[in-house]
């Protein structure tokens, strides 16, 4: 279980984050989605004490990171700023690792052979491709068999086949009751894999919630017309919330596109196209929506 | 912290530039000893004597500064390579982390001057029947300097761990240290030298008996280094405590 508490972070006078509210409960997936920049990575690093809050508490089953009496085996991380000595092997990296959490050796063959990555485990780590350097990141997480996930970025640099990997491992592991929290400015990474999401922008939650209540209660209906600019009065004049997509598109939220029918037919509007998105297209709308609102305030 | 220790080792096991360094530490140190001799006896010092043997042998610390580069690899190479991350997440209590690459300089830069001390003694020994003597093994002189000479990689070994984990920049680290040892404590030691024999690298030439100034001796010395490596130590892990890795 993961509890974070209305945690706050300045950079010199940059409000990093704002005091971000979310929880990733055991036994589901939950994506931290968000855009470059938005404080993702920052939160993650609260978490795992390698960043101090100004304010606001981060824990992991009840108890801050620091406090953790063998972390490695409660929390599992992956996080952009790891690296690697180049010279060392990558069985090596992860000796050292399983050497210092006083895990047994033994597991860092298993670990190697999880992540497929016992062919290349004998030469020097400089020399790994980026979805190698991932894969060694992935088993120096999972060498404590920890309860908790936690994967900042981790699709980075992995190809399709990895991809596909990644996503069944982590399914695994949250059907198996254990929590796993996985940040993504990528929307499809996350909603394939996701249970419960989490967006995040500008140092602020703007949503949170389980990924079908999110899709349903967010219903986008598009609109395209020759005419936009009466489109855009009519929707702003209906206090809708939406957004211009493209010259001659708008995308609707929170109302049904029966209203949006009517309220265009009697604007007399002449439509090009009125339909609702799937769900794809939903939540990359409520994304865009939610993410860019600030840029446009 | 005995786990701790141990992938410190394991590490320093694992590095490749570890064998270089001891090899330049060992060359370094041969060639200073070789020139010594060539020097001491072109100018008809009896190679014999207590002055002799103080000649040839304190420069047996000369490769001393390789030791300080690994000390600043075993700490700040972790920002370098970014493995720190790894590191504080395996030990959040990070005063631990400071200490334990503290211990683990310390007893590298022991291994290391033994290695050093060894072929400084080897080639003295070796140069000095060429030159028709016989080295004097007897001399406690000879073994106060050795020692003196393992002595003083040890605690540069900690010092170059201590000022790595404070500054965290490896290169920094040691071009700072080059600098002040071959720079800057050489000008202030000629323009005060009661003030000058307490800095760092005085106190080792203290340590290896150099026959050339009033320097500290031996213990007070081996006391001053261990006094700085110990506070520079306890800074950084104060500073360390509120720094976001």
């Amino acid at each position: 279980m993961i509890e974070v508490t209305d945690i706050g972070k300045l950079y010199g006078e940059t409000a990093a984050l704002k005091g971000v509210t979310f929880s990733a409960p055991p036994g589901a997936v939950t994506g931290f989605l968000g855009p470059n920049g938005a404080g993702k990575t920052t939160a993650l690093r609260i978490l795992l004490g390698l960043a101090r809050p100004d304010r606001g508490t981060a824990l992991i089953d009840g108890t801050k990171y620091a406090d953790l009496k063998s972390p490695r085996r409660v929390v599992g991380a992956v996080i952009d700023s790891m690296g690697f000595e180049p010279g060392r092997t990558g069985r090596d990296h992860l000796r050292v690792v399983a050497r210092a959490a006083a895990i047994k050796q033994t597991r860092v063959d298993e670990v190697l052979d999880f992540v497929d990555l016992t062919d290349a485990a004998d030469r020097a780590a400089g020399g790994y491709s980026q979805g190698m350097r991932q894969r060694l990141a992935l088993a120096s997480a999972l060498l404590g068999d920890p309860q908790v996930l936690l994967l900042d970025e981790p699709a980075n640099g992995l190809d399709p086949a990895g991809m596909a990997w990644l996503r069944r491992l982590l399914t695994d592991w949250a059907a198996q009751g254990r929590t796993v929290l996985f940040s993504s400015h990528v929307l499809t990474e996350v909603e394939f894999v996701a249970d419960r999401i989490v967006i995040i922008d500008h140092g602020r939650v703007v949503r949170e919630g389980a990924a079908e209540q999110l899709y349903g209660s967010e219903r986008a209906v598009v609109v395209r017309a020759e005419d936009c600019e009466s489109l855009k009065r009519l929707a702003r004049d209906e206090g809708w919330t939406f957004r211009r997509d493209g010259a001659d598109r708008l995308v609707i939220h929170g109302v049904s596109s029966a209203v949006v029918g009517s309220a265009v037919a009697g604007a007399g509007i002449a439509l090009t196209e009125l339909s609702s998105e799937t769900s794809t297209r939903q939540l990359e709308d409520l994304f865009l929506d939610l993410t860019t609102a600030e840029d446009h305030a | 912290m005995i786990d701790l220790l141990a992938a410190e080792v394991l590490k320093l096991r694992t590095t490749r530039t570890i064998g270089l360094l001891l090899l330049a530490m060992v060359g370094i140190t041969g060639l200073a000893v070789t020139g010594a001799v060539v020097l001491a006896s072109n100018a008809n010092l009896d190679l014999q004597s207590e002055h002799g043997v103080r000649t040839v042998l304190h420069v047996s610390a000369s490769g001393a500064l390789f030791v300080l580069v690994l000390g600043a690899m075993i700490s700040a190479g972790e920002f370098r390579h970014r493995t720190a991350t790894d590191t504080f997440l395996t030990t959040p209590r990070r005063w631990r982390v400071v200490a334990a690459k503290l211990v683990t300089a310390a007893v590298a830069g022991t291994v290391f001057g033994a290695l050093a001390a060894g072929s400084a003694l080897a080639i003295a020994a070796h140069l000095y029947a060429l030159k028709g003597y016989t080295f004097p093994l007897s001399s406690s002189e000879a073994w106060q300097i050795l020692g003196g000479a393992i002595v003083y990689a040890s605690l540069l070994g900690a010092l170059g761990a201590a000022t790595g984990s404070l500054v965290r920049n490896q290169v920094g680290v040691i071009v700072g240290w080059l600098v002040w040892l071959l720079l800057a404590e050489n000008i202030v030691f000629g323009l005060a030298p009661d003030l000058g024999r307490w800095l760092p690298g005085a106190a080792g030439r203290g340590l290896v008996l150099d026959p050339n100034g009033n320097f500290l001796s031996q213990p007070v010395a081996a006391a001053v280094l261990t006094a700085y490596a110990i506070v520079i130590a306890a800074a950084a892990i104060v500073i360390e405590r509120r720094r976001d890795a």
